[in-house]
């Protein structure tokens, strides 16, 4: 997708010169500043919509004024979506507390009014990302940055197009979901297409263009084990494909298949926490103790030894059960000595033990 | 009266608001009421939320904290059932630090963290350290207002957005 007028020099050494840094530490800083931006809309936002509550709660307002309330609260509700948007720009995917899976239909929601805004104003946005595709497993960021990286080397490409197209599909193909993305800008020629993931290769000017988006995009696909390509067929504009690995946890039909987990933790914090992490993994929570077995337990150390001494009505535990027990270091391993557990003090390791 | 800490609310009588707890059950659960402080740098956020209690049933009072430092002090004077605590105070501030020591020394007062960027470790650690909830500042507001009846009954809550 980027334009083929300057191809880089391919003698030209692959390390960075003086203006690319210069062009990486503005980047930084516009990463910085999209993140501050996303946090300050989100402290203005809550405020609008709480004010918004009271006055529709008055008995006294008018239709019409009832209808503009509506009218302003959906219009903050896209700039809460923008905000989110602008966060999973500035995240670090890398970073261990940022989410490693993504759900696709929320994931577009967030992400769509920032790719609209990166196009040309004329831009005909063509989009199929239906809700029931599975979950895949890239951070959310990643998916969002590599994105728009690729919505912004559309825009430059479409500059010149009396009717720029931008299209984005989602389907699922096996174990595996692809975004195709594609432009109708002016394309690559041969050369380009081969060197477009190759760190610091651009065919802008130097002070324009890092080089590194799309390596960057490819990096960060491939670390999730998935993929960025670039289609070699298409012939009007460009297109890439973001190969995704669907999250492993992932019900191949909603509702159905997905792996499940029954609680025994007695504490309502500690509770909360495990059924985020368990949701974020795709488990589906089991309330009852009846057949078939759940495929993870999780309780308290003296429960999870009551249920397997003793399984009768509380629970019933099945040869793949996967017993976890949350507790203490002082005290849980005495109590349970062949059963893996997590410390009650840090939960979030308790995804390692989900998998 | 403490520096700190200005109550704004619908009762005038403080003696109204004052009710002992019993056996672990806060004072909101006991009277059926409940009262909310409110320790964060956004006065937008703060009066807002305020106008938007005093339309709940049962809200009875409001309490806004002008010296962080000071934020565990008011809270023991006041025992509000619950306190929303922003993480990401100004000045340097530590709300952990702040979350420590609400938990030490206000334990009938339930803490839900507030944040506008919340991070999945961040959720773990707050409520091992002993908040009873974590709300996100992209959430709609009413589920920031369920989180907070949510836990005046004694349930833990995590409010991300999707």
């Amino acid at each position: 997708m980027p334009d083929p007028i300057r191809p880089t020099d391919s003698t030209e050494s692959s390390a960075p010169h003086e203006h690319e840094l210069h062009a990486l530490h503005r980047l930084a800083m516009v990463g910085t500043l999209a993140g501050g931006l996303g946090h300050d809309l989100r402290n203005i936002v809550m405020p609008v919509l709480l004010r918004l509550d009271v006055l529709g709660a008055s008995p006294t307002i008018p239709p019409a004024a009832r209808a503009d309330i509506d009218a302003i609260r959906q219009s903050m509700l896209h700039l809460q979506r923008l905000a989110g948007g602008l966060r999973l720009l500035s995240s670090d995917p890398r970073e261990r507390s940022e989410i490693q899976y993504t759900r696709l239909g929320p994931w577009w929601d967030e992400v769509c009014p920032l790719v609209v805004d990166a196009l040309p104003a004329n831009t005909v946005l063509e989009q199929d990302v239906d809700a029931s595709l599975p979950d895949v497993a890239v951070p959310p960021s990643a998916l969002a940055q590599v994105i728009m990286n690729l919505a912004m080397n559309a825009s430059r490409a479409m500059q010149e197009v009396a009717r720029p197209a931008f299209r984005v599909t989602a389907h699922q193909a096996g174990a595996q979901v692809r975004i195709d993305v594609s432009d109708n800008g002016v394309g690559m020629d041969a050369e380009t297409r081969e060197r477009c993931f190759e760190p610091f290769f651009t065919t802008r000017p130097r002070e324009q263009s890092t080089g590194l988006g799309l390596s960057t995009g490819r990096a960060l696909l491939k670390s999730s084990n998935g993929d960025l390509l670039v289609d070699t067929q298409n012939v009007a504009g460009a297109t890439f494909v973001m190969v995704l690995p669907i999250h492993r946890s992932a019900p191949p039909v909603e509702g159905a298949g997905s792996r499940t987990v029954r609680f025994l933790v007695r504490d309502p914090r500690q509770l909360a926490v495990l059924r985020l992490v368990a949701r974020q993994r795709g488990l589906r929570e089991r309330s009852d103790g009846g057949p078939p077995p759940p495929d993870f337990i999780i309780g308290d150390a003296l429960a999870l030894a009551q249920l397997r001494d003793a399984p009768g009505p509380g629970g019933v535990i099945g040869a793949s059960t996967q017993l976890i027990a949350v507790g203490s270091p002082d005290r849980t391993p005495g109590v349970l000595t062949d059963t893996p557990w997590v410390d009650a003090r840090d939960l979030s390791s308790i995804g390692d033990l989900l998998r | 009266m403490l520096a700190t800490c200005r109550r704004s609310g619908t009762f005038s009588d403080e003696g109204q608001r004052t009710v002992k707890t019993v056996s672990g059950a806060s004072a909101a659960e006991t009277a059926g009421s409940f009262t909310v402080m409110c320790i964060d740098d956004n006065e937008l956020l703060i009066d807002a939320l305020e106008r938007r209690l005093e339309i709940e049933t049962g809200f009875a009072a409001f309490y806004r904290v002008d010296d962080f430092r000071r934020a565990a002090e008011a809270a023991q004077e006041r025992k509000p059932s619950v306190v929303l605590l922003d993480i990401d105070l100004p000045g340097g501030v530590d709300a952990m630090a702040i979350l420590d020591e609400l938990v030490a020394r206000t334990p009938e007062s339930r803490v839900v963290i507030l944040t506008a960027f919340p991070g999945g470790a961040l959720v773990s650690r707050a409520m091992s350290a002993g908040a009873w909830g974590f709300v996100s500042k992209g959430v709609a507001s009413d589920r920031l207002i369920d989180a907070i009846r949510l836990v005046v009954r004694g349930e833990a809550v995590i409010e991300l957005e999707d």
